[in-house]
């Protein structure tokens, strides 16, 4: 197990090195200097007291060190567009709002989309089965930025039964939510279905209810215990999509979240903002798929810890 | 003696003939796909989406780019089919634009994709070992990292343009497909076909292409299918967020992003470009699933 999560860890901390170095030379590639505002320009004085502040005069391997170094440090570096500006106040400010309608959206996730799922894997066949495996077609087909729109327009449009924007009262949260949730909620039933079925025809599950034990526990004891594994390495991807997910959702919908700033920040051309949140995130999101797997080697035993 | 009795005259008989004639893979295939109304419709639908997109504009009285400001966001009318938009450009014209964008950047991007993906996959599969561990190594730094995130990071580099976006696709999305094609060469790689083009004396090359990844292809192909949809999907992502395609060239993302200050007041302005992808996406995973259950009838449930 020891030699598992070390396994993992390393391949985690290559993976952020990786890309940290990509950010790097990407902001290095991008022509001209960060400084160079337009045509009137900075004069060389001022532009060469800049330089000599960031350090931007060194050779690139010095600069490649201490960037480096500040984000081992946890420094993502500030904006050049505005040096008031640093990458780490607007992840302080923004991360905990993106937090908080993601959890809410993983947790909506995983409680319906385990629940349609059940349901229609011990119910196959019938018409609820039918509708839920259309939905979860729709769900998979169809990109969030369309459902979210025509949430939108739906509820807060035509009904005006939510508000649209803002995060200022717990009903600000419906609508964001059910948008981040409806494809994830798609593919969790889809594969608690399918999982079920498999694990509903085993031997065990058949010597569960001739044991006599009531049929609620033989699905939610027996079952649902073996069926979720799939659905937990889903829930890194589910991270990653819900991160891109928050671009689209918290821009429509006016939060002030991680999200929101990153698409602001590139719609400025604020390249070191992007660089910094990037890596940011990249980092996050490793470090998810790392809890992710090694929770997996947990929860099934059977899993290949060499792998 | 009762003539239903009686023995044949075997002389008569063919006895090793064979009574159909035989079918191949990709006929049997066919039959299967054939049997699939869902995607038989998802491939009526993309035909018909295709020719309008190539024709479509040629018998239309507007240019994508033509504002006309004496009809500024006109709603659904006999001149202008879906509308009009702020600047009093035809919708119809530019949704099938659109299309044209969407469709070439899902079809372009899947098929680079495929080229990259079998061939490392296949060449680390074949040649297998350190080459096989290193390779695979990289594969799994790069998967571990979510793709919107260089993809964003190649467009800042190269501009906002449909060249930007491609690269960037094509960079992201082939680790799916040389996974399948590698876990495909493993298990054909000792099959006696591969040691007969050996001992004939056959080079790596060669086995791998011409014997190896031919017999490989069914998963491959399906996985190819399924990149169209997600290609054109980040492409609609990307033009949605402001940063894809830029105007006045219109994709379906682009069209909706332009579409949401109007969406209370004008919201058949949303409805068409959001009709048209939810239709294609529809059509490519329809047909995507036909050809998986027609290409890997194992994979059935």
């Amino acid at each position: 197990m020891g030699k598992y999560i070390a396994k993992r860890v390393l391949s985690g901390l290559v993976t952020i090195l990786v890309l940290a170095t990509c950010c790097f030379f990407l902001m290095h590639a991008i022509p001209g200097s960060p400084f160079s505002k337009g045509e009137q320009g900075v004069p060389d004085a001022v532009m060469q007291r800049l330089n000599e502040k960031y350090g931007l005069d060194q050779p690139l391997a010095v600069q490649y060190a201490r960037y480096m170094e500040n984000i081992a440090r946890g420094d993502f570096g500030i904006s050049y567009k505005n040096t008031s500006v640093k990458v780490n106040d607007l992840i302080a400010r923004g991360f905990p709002v993106s937090a908080r309608v993601g959890v809410l959206a993983v947790i909506v996730s995983l409680l319906i989309g385990l629940a349609l799922g059940i349901v229609s894997a011990v119910r196959r066949g019938s018409l609820f089965d039918g509708a839920c495996m259309v939905l979860a077609t729709v769900g998979v087909c169809v990109p969030l930025f369309v459902i979210s729109v025509l949430l939108l327009y739906l509820f807060a449009g035509v009904l005006h039964w939510l508000p649209t924007y803002g995060l200022s009262s717990w009903r600000h949260y419906i609508l964001p939510v059910a948008c981040l949730s409806f494809s994830p909620v798609a593919y969790i039933a889809r594969m608690t279905r399918s999982s079920m079925l498999e694990v509903l025809e085993q031997d065990y599950i058949r010597t569960a209810r001739a044991k006599g034990v009531a049929e609620f526990f033989v699905i939610c004891k027996h079952g649902l215990r073996n069926a979720v594994l799939p659905v937990v390495t889903y829930l890194g991807t589910l991270i990653a999509n819900l991160l891109t997910g928050s671009f689209i959702v918290e821009r429509l919908f006016a939060i002030p979240g991680i999200g929101k700033y990153f698409v602001d920040s590139i719609s400025a051309r604020d390249y070191n903002i992007i660089m910094g949140v990037t890596l940011f995130l990249g980092i996050f999101v490793v470090i998810c798929n790392l809890i992710v797997d090694v929770a997996y080697g947990i929860i099934d035993p059977r899993v290949k810890l060499d792998g | 003696m009762d003539e239903r009795y009686a023995p044949i005259d075997r002389a008569s008989l063919d006895a090793e003939g064979i009574a159909r004639p035989s079918q191949s893979y990709w006929q049997d295939a066919w039959r299967r796909f054939r049997r699939d109304r869902l995607a038989l419709l998802g491939l009526v639908v993309i035909a018909a989406i295709t020719l309008l997109a190539i024709f479509g504009p040629m018998v239309c009285p507007y240019g994508y780019e033509d504002a006309d400001f004496t009809c500024v966001s006109q709603p659904p009318s006999a001149a202008h089919w879906f509308g009009t938009d702020a600047l009093g450009r035809d919708l119809y014209v530019r949704v099938l634009y659109g299309a044209r964008i969407s469709l070439s950047i899902g079809v372009v991007a899947a098929l680079v994709n495929m080229v990259i993906g079998v061939l490392y996959g296949g060449i680390a599969g074949y040649f297998g070992g350190a080459l096989d561990n290193v390779m695979m190594r990289i594969v799994d730094i790069l998967i571990a990292l979510p793709s919107f995130l260089y993809i964003i990071l190649i467009m800042m580099l190269m501009g906002s343009n449909v060249r930007s976006i491609l690269i960037a696709l094509c960079i992201s999305s082939w680790i799916g497909t040389a996974r399948i094609t590698r876990s495909q060469v493993v298990s054909l790689k000792h099959q006696e076909y591969a040691l007969a083009a050996k001992l004939a004396g056959a080079s790596d090359f060669e086995i791998l292409v011409r014997h190896l990844l031919p017999n490989a292809m069914g998963p491959i192909i399906v996985s190819v299918m399924f990149l169209i949809p997600s290609a054109i999907f980040s492409e609609a992502f990307l033009s949605f967020l402001g940063i894809g395609i830029q105007k006045p060239m219109a994709s379906w993302g682009s069209l909706a992003n332009d579409a949401i200050p109007k969406l209370t007041s004008a919201p058949y302005q949303m409805f068409f470009p959001i009709a048209a992808i939810s239709l294609t996406m529809f059509s490519l995973n329809f047909i995507g699933d036909g050809l998986r259950d027609a290409l890997d009838p194992k994979l059935k449930k």
